[in-house]
């Protein structure tokens, strides 16, 4: 053995590697352990396997190191350097074929890295944006998250510009600043698509806050509600609408006139226009609650009407239908021919259309006061009405929904598979969705004519949908089962109840509903007195308290620089 | 079909149907703005393409010739990365490195086909991964402070459903 250590240092001392200048300046750090075979240098391992002895001071480490190597290696590298390609390949070839599976894996490991590529630090800004855009907003916040160079790009404002165009998220809500310190401000865009988002998530997922409750119409129906800005609007059969803030929850407003129950309503801006049994419609200043018109002559119940800038047109059960001016309260034009009941009213500044209880649905010209159109088909009464100018989509007691064509008046589509009154339609971007007494409510393309979805399910409502509104992502659904529903519009899936009326069942029904992107308006009670009549707002909104305070205060001074 | 002779950053001369070399905007800007005959024998310098790479630029354009030119950027087309067909997919099995350089390569010979898929295969490798794995896929040292992590971490917080 100790030959073999003196064989050794000859051979290190002859290498030109003498052990003394290895040798670590203080003698307490050598380490004195046996060799693992694994870290032998092959065909060294005789002579390194061995443990120095106490006094052989002069040894050097057995555990190599790069400061540390085994005298050999110098001779083995030099020699590897010396060979062709071709030979190193060999002598690569031959060295992996001789090593164990941990020090293949080890090779992979050095080499790996090498291989590797930072690609969004490593490529000029316009390609690394050019991968960036092709991932969507989750992965490029977890990109963010990597490094400072990653998260710079990462947060590119015109990239998050993208994902908002991408989502409809088409400009940036006015907001507070953020509280970063300067310099290091979150990209408006991607601020206003995480605050989208999470807004969505509000609806979707998150626990719901406690509803404001504002109570008022005593045990009255609430029969029509609107809902602009802060303000919502309620009608009801007690004969008044009242004025309220869905900020604070207030009653700022009761109007007090008609004398009899309000049936119809429509609000823009500070005006109000009502419908009442008692014949009328009157014009109404929200701010002062003072009645500015007026307006008499019909002969019946006003049950309908629809606003469009300055012109509000009615239908009433005396089956006429009057084009009045809000601001001057004078009625410019008066369409004749319906034989029964107006029921319900479109108006989109050029034509006027209307549903009544003669089965029958017309299309007008209101400055001729010429009937252009009027469309046959539906065998009862029609209670619904959407019109985008191009189309006119008519709901009926018959069950089925038509689809008209305003131009030609001809039929385009008959959309049957509910089973009762549809009493509450939507159209928007040729997507229509058509609420049913039958407790269902659908999801229709009017271009084909084709039933995309049908809310209904184990979740669905249990009696009439008496209300409905949705937007690019939701379906919100109200009905007289007491509750309010919140519905995938894709997928057609139920998300969950938004409103579950403790009465519900019982009595307690939800009447209307008004949704803007952050806060739901119910107009709920009942007609046996399980439920106080009242409004319920719900807000889902981020950060509620400071938002709507702070969004005021900057509100005058947009950032330009990102529009 | 004529050809015509480009030469690499590391003087290799690769001789390639003019078709084949005009998916590359470049070139063809070059072939008309220089008036390069065809007839003649000039050879089109490319000073920032290896030949490694030029070949694999070569072999993609050759078997894409025949494709309809790519589509303008539609404004409301949704960026996707699931339409790699699988010829691309196998044809961008490559180490890191090599695909670094075909993106730089098809950036400067202006490839729009090559640059997008190239550029969503990396995209990609970065999809469904968590920040320490993107960082273990790319070699990235972490370079955060623990507060910046910290406050990256929460401005970036994704809220998932439930």
């Amino acid at each position: 053995m100790m030959m073999m250590i003196l064989r050794k240092r000859k051979l290190d001392v002859q290498n030109g590697f003498p052990c003394k200048k290895l040798l670590p300046e203080k003698k307490s750090d050598v380490i004195s352990m046996p060799t693992e075979p694994s870290a032998r240098v092959p065909g060294a391992a005789e002579s390194t396997g061995t443990t120095p002895s106490a006094s052989d001071k002069k040894s050097r480490l057995v555990i190599p190191t790069k400061d540390n190597p085994p005298p050999e290696m110098s001779d083995w590298l030099t020699q590897f350097q010396k060979w062709s390609n071709a030979e190193r390949i060999l002598a690569i070839n031959e060295l992996i074929a001789r090593c164990e599976p941990t020090q293949v894996r080890h090779m992979m490991q050095v080499i790996e890295p090498q291989f590797q590529r930072d690609f969004i630090s490593l490529l000029p800004r316009e390609l690394a944006l050019n991968v960036l855009s092709f991932l969507e907003p989750k992965d490029l916040l977890r990109a963010a998250q990597t490094c400072r160079s990653w998260r710079f790009l990462a947060d590119d404002n015109l990239l998050w510009k993208e994902k908002c165009r991408q989502a409809g998220i088409e400009e940036i809500p006015k907001r507070r600043c953020s509280p970063r310190s300067p310099g290091t401000q979150m990209s408006p865009w991607k601020a206003a698509y995480m605050r989208q988002h999470a807004i969505e998530m509000n609806w979707r997922s998150k626990p719901i806050r406690p509803p404001k409750m504002l109570k008022g119409h005593d045990d009255h129906v609430i029969t029509c509600l609107q809902f602009c800005g802060n303000r919502i609007v309620s009608g009801s059969d007690d004969n008044t609408l009242k004025v309220w803030s869905a900020i604070t929850g207030k009653c700022l407003r009761t109007l007090v006139g008609h004398t009899g129950g309000v049936w119809s309503s429509q609000m823009s801006g500070a005006t109000i226009i009502s419908g009442s049994t008692d014949r009328t419609l009157k014009v109404w200043d929200a701010e002062t609650g003072d009645c500015i018109h007026t307006l008499n002559g019909h002969t019946s119940t006003v049950r309908c009407m629809h606003l469009h800038g300055k012109k509000v047109v009615s239908g009433s059960r005396d089956a006429t239908l009057r084009v009045w001016d809000i601001e001057t309260g004078a009625c410019l034009h008066v369409l004749v021919g319906h034989l029964a009941a107006v029921r319900c009213v479109q108006y989109d500044g050029r034509l006027v259309v209307s549903g009544a209880y003669d089965y029958m649905v017309k299309v007008w010209n209101p400055e001729r006061e010429e009937c252009l159109h009027t469309l046959q088909g539906h065998t009862n009464r029609v209670y619904s009405l959407q019109f985008d100018g191009v189309y006119v989509v008519s709901g009926s007691l018959d069950t089925s929904i038509r689809v008209w064509e305003v131009e030609t008046g001809a039929c385009k589509h008959t959309l049957m598979g509910h089973q009762s009154l549809t009493s509450g339609m939507e159209l928007r971007n040729n997507i229509l969705v058509s609420g049913n007494a039958d407790s269902t409510v659908k999801v229709w393309d009017i271009v084909t004519g084709q039933c995309l979805q049908t809310l209904s399910g184990p979740y669905k409502h249990q009696s009439a949908v008496t209300c409905l509104q949705f937007n690019n992502r939701f379906v919100i659904t109200s009905s007289d089962d007491g509750t309010v529903k919140l519905w995938d519009v894709r997928t057609g899936e139920f998300i969950r109840n938004l409103v579950a009326l403790e009465s519900g069942g019982s009595g307690g029904v939800v009447w209307r509903i008004r949704a803007n992107d952050t806060k739901l308006v119910c107009a709920v009670g009942s007609r046996n007195g399980t439920e106080e009549t009242k409004l319920l707002v719900l807000d889902f909104d981020v950060d509620s308290n400071s938002s709507t305070i702070i969004s005021r205060t900057t509100f005058e001074q947009p950032n330009k620089a990102y529009y | 079909m004529p050809n015509i002779k480009l030469r690499s950053s590391d003087g290799e001369t690769f001789e390639v149907d003019v078709e084949i070399a005009k998916c590359s905007v470049t070139i063809k800007t070059m072939l008309e703005d220089l008036g390069m005959d065809e007839e003649e024998e000039e050879v089109v310098p490319l000073p920032n393409v290896n030949s490694a790479i030029l070949k694999k630029v070569i072999q993609w354009s050759t078997y894409h010739k025949d494709d309809p030119p790519p589509p303008e950027d539609d404004e409301n087309k949704e960026k996707r990365t699931d339409d790699i067909s699988s010829w691309d997919a196998d044809f961008l099995k490559v180490d890191q490195g090599t695909l670094f350089e075909l993106i730089l390569a098809a950036n400067y010979l202006d490839i729009k086909g090559l640059l997008d898929v190239t550029c969503k295969t990396v995209a990609n490798m970065i999809k469904g991964k968590a920040p320490e794995e993107i960082r273990k896929t790319f070699n990235i040292k972490n370079d955060f402070t623990a507060s910046e992590e910290e406050q990256v971490r929460k401005e970036n917080e994704w809220c998932e459903e439930k």
